[in-house]
């Protein structure tokens, strides 16, 4: 029966099989109940891991549902040319929704005037995504189109394109040489291709119409559109098919891609929700870690015993080698199950208040969930009962022999390597794992050192003090063995909760910040310089909040270090827009708010161009690095004629995410301001001021008016739908983190109840028991409470630094918090689980340890 | 009986009634103890004998208020154990000294800050003082500064004997106080025992299987049965005793 090689067996026949045995005593473990605070523990991980990977999972999927909105499609091919037939074609095979569309730029004309006005050409099943809101005046909120589409010699229009031709629905307007009669008002329209950046009116036509026009002829620039969307794995499949086909014109969007304000927010998003389920595992492991070392702790004799009788340190290590493995399996599938089970109600709850209905989970989180399980049990469990082998049986004469100490290397080495392997299964993401185990293995040395280090420090006063913490010091010193690891775990769990919730609050601050209330929701582009006072007071008199007016010069880059710009860029850079386009330009003494420099660096404000010097350029990062520019780099721009010639002085990020006025190319003033230029200003239009608007539109009809409150508001609900996904991460994190601690509190206090029962039998009152252990919680809680701070402010700056692009400040509100918050948590607990001290004979707690 | 007494005769326990009954792992009632009456006098010296399962350290708890009886009423120090709460007995405790059968020391702490745990726990003075000098005259003034994973395990029990020593007890309990200890070990601690019960009358009740610690108390009891039998002054052979009821 048995073919597992035993030492033991061979020889011995009359013995039962150590299959037998082993299973027998399995079973014996199973009963006897020591096993359930493990088996919970691990279920409790196995639980919360799969909680944290089902609603990330989810609200991962619903965000990036809301994303594709805003971009018109899950996945997006890009080109200035047609795309081959063929695409559209194997799209559709392969399941997904597919709608070509080309968006080129066009003069309309009508009886009353002419406007330059983006043309989207659409075809059937636009928009795949979103809604197009349609009506028959700007005064009714308009209506979902339905999937309906201009008809062929239809034109749909937005209310700027309406005003500035001078129109009104049924009227007929002129795009190239066909006639269009004007049938609807665009409202909203999901997916404003090209990013808001292109300034013109809106008009929407059939696809077919296009070779009517004659706008489009080889050579034009336009911009063809594959709009896709459909089942996650279609896509991916699509995706990767796709890809080898793909040329360097054609552009893959995805939803990061597309919408930088919004990418970056999904980006931090979905760190954050990471960095909460590696916060999650750690505390499972904190969990698993003790509940393993107390097995082992009331496992030591039985296992003397065992190899008292002459089995070998091998079958014993089997018998538990088969212990952790259905231990393992065992507890993940209950653990998954129940996690399973608790989000689906979670979000069935929290479900009205969000924007969109989450996607169901996928079958990643089951995998996740199970292998983090038995990667805790291998990395946390596995080192406490491996000590068992080493137990000798010497132990049943003897109980002074101890197993080897809980603190060598290899239960911290096993420990660490779960937690990185994990960290990186989890985050798919070399830099975050290597900050995180950095500061954790940072935090747990200093916080030991600190730890032993404080206690040696105050031992030698104890007898100065009075009696009571005399006592408690005492009871603390010689525990320290004991007690390093438990304020470890506590330090460590606080940690975990207050990383969580500072990255929180610093996180929704700065969405806050990049979109308030009353960000700018408009643009007015093109205001003529001698128009630019009785625009300001336009604005003033009209109670408008707006920015600054600031100077644009409209350029094309031609030579790049003395050869033509085409030339010099990389080779995937030739098509890039900067090329095929005039850029802006501005001046600036001063660098702009939210711009960093990130090389070179900003000229003095009372910077003074000498004749002959070369003008030094300020260009944006991405821009350049795009570009393959460098400081130092010669850059000539031209316009109507004239050249500006300059220098890369510094290059600089810009925060695209506030919808602020950014420019890529800034000098320093009084180079360009006798070039031809125009104004630019934002500024933010409260609803009942609508009526203004129309009023600025009459009085400046050159000026061209932007209107980003839809996007801004499509922003905005994406970013609620984040915030509150963090909101119900931290919360489940915060209770996550208390019960742990409750239980970690728990597990210390076998040899207090202990204690508490002897000075019991030694007369001493209640109280006198109470404010000695009381006070040596607080001190525990005390240690726990200031290393957390210490260990969470460490890693918040490593994080913050690294992975959230956030500016890191130290709070002192948790300086503060975070120890009262331990202090009480630990010390109520502690009394709590103590108190049957109080209550029950010495006698039956002495009995019962 | 309860008459007021001299001096020299004060009751420091009694009991009516007495009774011990637990619960099994099947939740099934188990006797242990039944219909016990015992009246122990200051200054007396007390054995008490009885096979091993009998019930002796059950009873030597029950004793000294570290249990809760199931039936009748316990007095020590005229105090009614069985009326007061948990807290009550723990002041009732303070004059009464304890030595487990295991022990019981506290395995971080040093055999002195064992030894000097009552005394700073009553707010002595010079604990520490007196507390090496406890543990000197248990012969172990060279190991203060050991743990009791590093003491033999009679070594532990002389340990655990000075701190019952060291309250200054009214009455000590001591469970099997020579269990672990060779005939000259045990035989010092036994006039250590003996002259605490004359220099300073305090009352002195042992659980033993020592044939000759029981000769030297004034009286012997069997524990048998649930019952306490009070034995002749003849010798009694504890082992005899188990075959023949
Ligand atoms: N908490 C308990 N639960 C179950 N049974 C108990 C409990 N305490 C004592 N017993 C049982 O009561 C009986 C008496 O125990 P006790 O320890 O008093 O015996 P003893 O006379 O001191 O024996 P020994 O001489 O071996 O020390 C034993 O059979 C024991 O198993
Ligand atoms: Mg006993």
């Amino acid at each position: 029966m048995s073919r597992i090689p035993n030492a033991i067996d061979s020889g011995r026949a009359q013995r039962p099989s150590s299959w037998w045995l082993a299973t027998r005593l399995l079973l014996r473990e199973w009963r006897s109940g020591d096993l359930n605070l493990l088996a919970s523990a691990l279920i409790l991980a196995v639980m919360t891991v799969a909680i944290t990977a089902f609603v990330a999972d989810r609200l991962q999927k619903g965000m990036e549902q809301q994303a594709a909105q805003l971009m018109g499609g899950d996945l997006v091919i890009q080109s200035p040319r047609a795309l081959p037939e063929d695409w559209l074609e194997d799209a559709k095979n392969q399941n997904l929704q597919a709608a070509p569309q080309l968006e080129f730029a066009s003069m309309l004309a009508s009886d009353n005037g002419f406007q330059l006005a983006a043309v989207k050409a659409i075809s059937q099943g636009y928009p795949l995504k979103g809604e197009l809101l349609i009506g028959q005046s700007a005064d009714v909120l308009g209506q979902s189109s339905q999937g309906q589409i201009p008809l062929s010699g239809e034109v749909w229009v937005d209310l700027r394109l309406l005003s500035a031709l001078g129109v009104t629905l049924g009227d007929e307007v002129e795009i190239g040489q066909k006639l269009f009669t004007v049938t609807r008002l665009i409202q909203q329209e999901p997916d404003r291709g090209g990013g808001f950046m292109s300034f013109n009116p809106r008009a929407m036509i059939n696809l077919a119409d296009v070779p009517a026009t004659g706008v489009v002829q080889p050579g034009s620039r336009v911009t063809w559109r594959l709009m896709l969307a459909g089942a996650l794995v279609d896509i991916e499949r699509y995706k990767s098919s796709i890809k080898p086909r793909l040329e360097s014109a054609h552009r893959l969007l995805d939803v990061r891609e597309d919408r930088p304000s919004v990418g970056s927010a999904l980006d931090r998003a979905q760190r954050y929700l990471q960095l909460t389920s590696i916060g999650a595992v750690i505390l499972s492991g904190v969990a698993v870690a003790l509940a393993a070392a107390r097995f082992a702790r009331r496992r030591v004799d039985s296992i003397a015993v065992l190899s008292g009788f002459g089995h070998s340190p091998r079958f014993v290590t089997g018998i538990y080698s088969r212990l952790l493995l259905s231990l393992g399996l065992v507890t993940a599938l209950i653990g998954a199950s129940l996690g399973y089970l608790l989000q689906s109600i979670a979000v069935s709850l929290f479900q009205s208040s969000l924007p969109v209905s989450l996607p169901p989970a996928g079958w990643q989180p089951w995998l996740l969930a199970m292998g983090t399980g038995q990667l805790l049990l291998l990395g946390f469990a596995r080192a406490p009962l491996q000590q068992l082998q080493q137990v000798s049986p010497m132990r049943i004469l003897r109980r002074d022999l101890v197993p080897a100490s809980a603190s060598s290397l290899s239960t911290y080495g096993l420990a660490l390597f779960a937690l990185v392997a994990l960290v990186y299964w989890y985050s798919q993401d070399w830099r975050l794992t290597l900050w995180l185990s950095l500061g954790l293995i940072v935090v747990v040395v200093v916080s030991s050192l600190l730890t032993l280090g404080l206690l040696k420090l105050l031992h030698p006063l104890e007898s100065k003090l009075p009696v009571k913490p005399r006592l408690a010091l005492r009871s603390l010193y010689s525990h320290r063995k004991t007690a390093l690891p438990q304020v470890l775990a506590f330090a460590l769990v606080l940690l975990v909760v207050a990383l969580v919730s500072i990255v929180r609050n610093d996180l929704l601050d700065s969405w806050q910040q990049q979109l308030p209330i009353t960000a700018p929701n408009h643009f007015a582009l093109n205001i003529q310089l001698h128009e630019q006072q009785a625009f300001e007071q336009a604005l003033d008199q009209a109670e408008i909040k707006h920015s600054p007016l600031y100077p644009i010069v409209r350029a094309r880059l031609t030579l790049i270090n003395h050869q033509t710009a085409l030339e010099q860029v990389p080779e995937k850079a030739r098509e890039d827009n900067a090329l095929q386009r005039e850029l802006n330009l501005t001046w600036r003494s001063a660098l702009p708010d939210d711009n960093k420099v990130v090389a070179g660096q900003w000229w003095p404000e009372d910077y003074q161009a000498s004749p002959n010097a070369l003008t030094p350029l300020s260009i944006e990062a991405a821009l350049a690095e795009r570009l393959g520019l460098s400081l130092g780099d010669h850059l000539v721009f031209e316009l109507a004629g004239q050249k500006i010639e300059g220098v890369v002085h510094n290059l600089r990020t810009v925060n695209w995410d506030n919808f602020q006025p950014n420019f890529y190319v800034i000098t320093p003033p009084k180079v360009l301001e006798s070039m031809p230029q125009t104004l630019l200003a934002s500024f933010y239009l409260a609803p009942e001021q609508r009526p203004q608007l129309a009023q600025l539109v009459r009085q400046f009809p050159s000026v061209s008016l932007l209107d980003i409150g839809q996007i801004l508001q499509q922003v905005r609900q994406i970013l609620q739908q984040v915030t509150l996904a963090i909101e119900v991460m931290l919360m489940f994190t915060l209770f996550c983190g208390v019960v742990l601690l409750l239980a970690a509190v728990k597990n210390s206090l076998d040899e207090r109840l202990r204690e508490g029962a002897l000075y019991r039998t030694l007369g001493a009152s209640g109280r006198m028991i109470r404010q000695i252990q009381g006070l040596e919680f607080v001190c525990l809680g005390l240690l726990s409470g200031v290393l957390a701070v210490l260990g969470s402010e460490i890693t918040a700056f490593l994080l913050y630094r690294q992975l959230f692009d956030l500016d890191y400040s130290l709070s002192f509100t948790h300086w503060l918090l975070l120890p009262l918050i331990s202090v009480a948590i630990i010390t109520t607990a502690g009394l709590w689980g103590t108190k049957e001290v109080l209550k029950r004979p010495p006698l039956q707690v002495l009995r019962a340890r | 009986m309860n008459t007021p007494e001299p001096l020299a005769s004060t009751v420091v326990i009694k009991t009516v009634n007495l009774g011990r009954t637990l619960m099994d792992t099947e939740q099934q009632p188990l006797t242990i103890l039944q219909g016990i009456n015992l009246q122990i006098n200051a200054g007396d010296s007390v054995a008490i004998l009885g096979s091993s399962g009998a019930g002796k350290s059950t009873l030597l708890g029950l004793l000294a208020g570290l249990d809760q009886a199931s039936t009748g009423e316990i007095y020590l120090n005229q105090q009614p154990l069985t009326q007061l709460n948990e807290e009550q007995r723990a002041q009732v405790r303070q004059k009464v000294g304890f030595v487990f059968q295991s022990f019981q020391l506290l395995g971080h702490l040093t055999a002195l800050d064992n030894v000097m745990l009552p005394l700073e726990l009553a707010g002595a003075k010079d604990y520490r003082k007196k507390a090496q000098n406890w543990l000197e005259r248990v012969g172990l003034g060279h190991r203060i500064k050991h743990y009791p994973n590093q003491l033999s395990g009679g070594e532990q029990q002389r340990v655990a004997i000075a701190r019952a020593f060291a309250g200054e007890p009214v009455v000590l309990f001591a469970d099997e106080p020579t269990g672990n200890l060779d005939q000259k070990t045990g035989q010092t601690i036994i006039d250590l025992l003996f002259k605490l019960n004359r220099d300073q009358g305090t009352t002195l009740v042992l659980v033993t299987h020592d044939l000759e610690l029981a000769q030297r108390c004034q009286q012997r009891y069997l524990l048998q049965d649930q019952q306490l039998i009070l034995q002749t002054p003849a010798a009694v052979n504890p082992v005899n005793a188990e075959a023949t009821p």
